[in-house]
């Protein structure tokens, strides 16, 4: 790797480790610009004494009935003309000369389409293209908007707010002016004064999107169903997709659960949060929630509380309606549709597994069906349990269940009770619509 | 000279850009914010058309800034000029431009970054805190972690080839460097 990737990591991973985050310097260099162009300048510290005394003249004149007072020794007795008319108004800055000030519409610049129509206004849609655009708030709000972003403006003067339905904005924000804020799906941005960054990440579908947000200057106090935080300048926090839903379970494993959620008829493996940190730390799988899911029976209706962090994590589960005909969850159960475990001693030897799936019957023949199961990534056969001794002995596949499978056709929809013997074997099967 | 309100708007939206620039340049902590503020200071006394335009041509015209700032705090440090200074730092602002940038603010490199840090393994994962997490130096680590002080700066140095082949894999950047 060259010299220059490995110092551009160095100094990245400083800041990535929290060491080194971007200070804010803006009211030192703003000190440090007006001060020395003042004081080093002989005529810029001339016309500022002028300027400042003309301005003491005009609100003195305004707020008495007396004349204003002279202007000071700098100006010279013969110069005749006005005084130094005042700076136009900064952004924000709503105090002219004793004329009330009129609150800045919202604006907007660039690549952009109002998807209402018409121009930006409070409750427009703004939609950017390739280009991006700028939004202008109250004068005191600069938002720069990524090409493919889509944001609508809220708020009313001096409480600007908008809402970030996708795509990434940089914040400029003049706190002294009024007070500003970022809505997402996933949360609020509230901002006492900085320069910030809020990007909807979406991914494949609506459970992965999340909230990221980077602080350049200044604090950002971030509000979510996960509660609030403050992020100073240089810190980052991704705020990740969560949310409550029902469905039904089809699959389990030790690890996960499989639902079939009610308003989308998908089905979303879902497991549990890391506590801890690493491993030998002690660190692991959420241990009461894998308690609750192996307590949880397949074919339950279920509230699942879900948050995206790298894979889909079920942080509550609550079950709603136990299924009909349900067995006592007295012993763990699992279901991977893997290849079988090596057979150790016998059909109740350790090692052993067994579980319930739903799923549809992908194939057959004499002996077999084959099933794809809800949640699998690929269908896997399925062979009766071997009964009796050897075949000279009158032993083998279980008939009962030969005949299931010979009324079985593809397409079906099954509940399917199987157990691990040298190879998956159908223990159960019932039908379903 | 621009206005002051001007003035923070534009501090408040590349000083962090500019301060990560010389620290990647080689500034330690203390000089990056005296060379920060210089680079503003010399952006509000001369006031550029430049700073009118586009970010990307704004921040640009700041990091030249930045770059010339960070070259006569190198030259006062030490004793006699150096010249082949101008030439290293080109080459880092191309890389800076042309990989970290690309065209946009390096947010895509960051996240490329973050996602390539959970990738690595543990012992990787804890080298790197020990270094950049708690600040230890090479000596502490080497007795931490029951190796040479050149062992632990191959350590460092092959972590770092790892991450920054897996950001280079991530952003499609293997083909045009």
């Amino acid at each position: 790797m060259s010299d220059e990737r490995d110092q551009l990591l160095e100094a990245l991973l400083c800041e990535a480790f929290g060491r080194d985050a971007p200070p804010d310097l803006t009211e030192r260099i703003c000190r440090r610009a007006y001060a020395v162009s003042v004081w080093h300048n002989p005529w810029l510290l001339g016309t500022a004494l002028v300027t400042a005394a003309a301005l003491i003249a005009v609100v003195v004149s305004l707020s008495l009935p007396a004349p204003a007072p002279a202007p000071q020794q700098l100006v010279q007795p013969s110069d005749t003309r006005p005084p130094q008319q005042p700076a136009p108004p900064t952004p924000g800055d709503h105090s002219t000369s004793g004329e009330p000030a009129v609150y800045p519409a919202p604006s907007a610049t660039g690549d952009f389409q109002v998807v209402e129509g018409g121009a930006p206004r409070r409750g427009a849609t703004l939609l950017t293209g390739l280009g991006g655009a700028q939004l202008h708030l109250g004068g005191y709000c600069q938002v720069r908007l990524s090409p493919h972003s889509r944001v609508r403006i809220h708020g009313q003067e001096r409480e600007e707010e908008i809402q970030l339905q996708e795509g990434q904005i940089e914040c400029d924000v003049a706190r002294e002016h009024g007070r500003f804020a970022v809505r997402t799906p996933l949360g609020k941005v509230s901002v006492t004064g900085t320069s910030f960054q809020v990007q909807v990440r979406k991914g494949g579908e609506d459970m992965t999107r999340s909230m990221y947000i980077k602080v350049l200057a200044g604090t950002v106090l971030v509000a979510s169903a996960w509660g609030e935080m403050a992020l100073a300048a240089g810190q980052e926090h991704e705020q990740p997709a969560q949310g409550t839903l029902t469905g039904v379970v089809t699959a389990k494993t030790e690890r996960s659960i499989s639902v079939r959620i009610d308003e989308s008829n998908e089905v979303k493996q879902f497991i549990p949060n890391w506590i801890g940190g690493l491993p030998k730390d002690g660190g692991g799988l959420d241990k009461q929630m894998l308690h609750t899911i192996r307590e949880t029976p397949v074919g339950s209706r279920v509230r699942v509380q879900w948050m995206m962090l790298e894979h889909l994590r079920v942080v509550g589960l609550e079950v709603l309606e136990r299924p009909r005909g349900d067995r006592p969850e007295g012993e763990h159960r699992e279901n991977t549709g893997n290849e079988p475990e090596k057979k150790d001693g016998g059909p109740h030897a350790v090692g052993h597994r067994e579980g319930v799936l739903v799923g549809n019957v992908t194939g057959k023949g004499e002996a077999w069906i084959e099933v794809q199961g809800e949640g699998q990534e690929k269908p896997t056969r399925y062979t009766p349990r071997w009964i009796g001794g050897m075949p000279k002995d009158g032993g083998g596949l279980d008939k009962h269940m030969l005949e299931i499978f010979r009324g079985l056709n593809v397409g079906n929809r099954i509940r399917l009770t199987w157990v691990v013997d040298e190879r998956p074997r159908a223990v159960a099967i019932e039908k379903l619509h | 000279m621009i206005g002051r309100a001007e003035l923070e708007t534009l501090v408040r939206t590349h000083q962090a850009e500019i301060y990560r620039y010389v620290r990647y340049l080689g500034a330690d902590q203390d000089a990056a914010e005296d060379l920060v503020q210089e680079t503003f200071l010399v952006a509000c006394r001369t006031a550029p058309a430049v700073l009118q335009s586009a970010l990307p041509e704004r921040a640009a015209w700041l990091r030249a800034v930045a770059r010339n700032q960070f070259l006569y705090w190198c030259r006062r440090r030490r004793r006699g000029p150096f010249t082949a200074e101008a030439a290293v730092l080109e080459r880092a602002e191309r890389v800076w431009n042309d990989e970290f940038l690309r065209q946009g603010d390096g947010f895509d490199y960051v996240e490329a970054l973050r996602a390539c840090l959970k990738q690595l393994p543990e012992h990787s994962r804890g080298a790197l805190e020990l270094r950049y997490a708690q600040g230890k130096s090479r000596g502490e680590m080497a007795g931490l972690l029951k190796m040479s002080e050149d062992g632990i700066k191959t350590l460092l140095r092959r972590i770092r080839t790892v991450l920054g082949d897996c950001i280079r894999r991530r952003l499609g950047l293997e083909r045009t460097s």
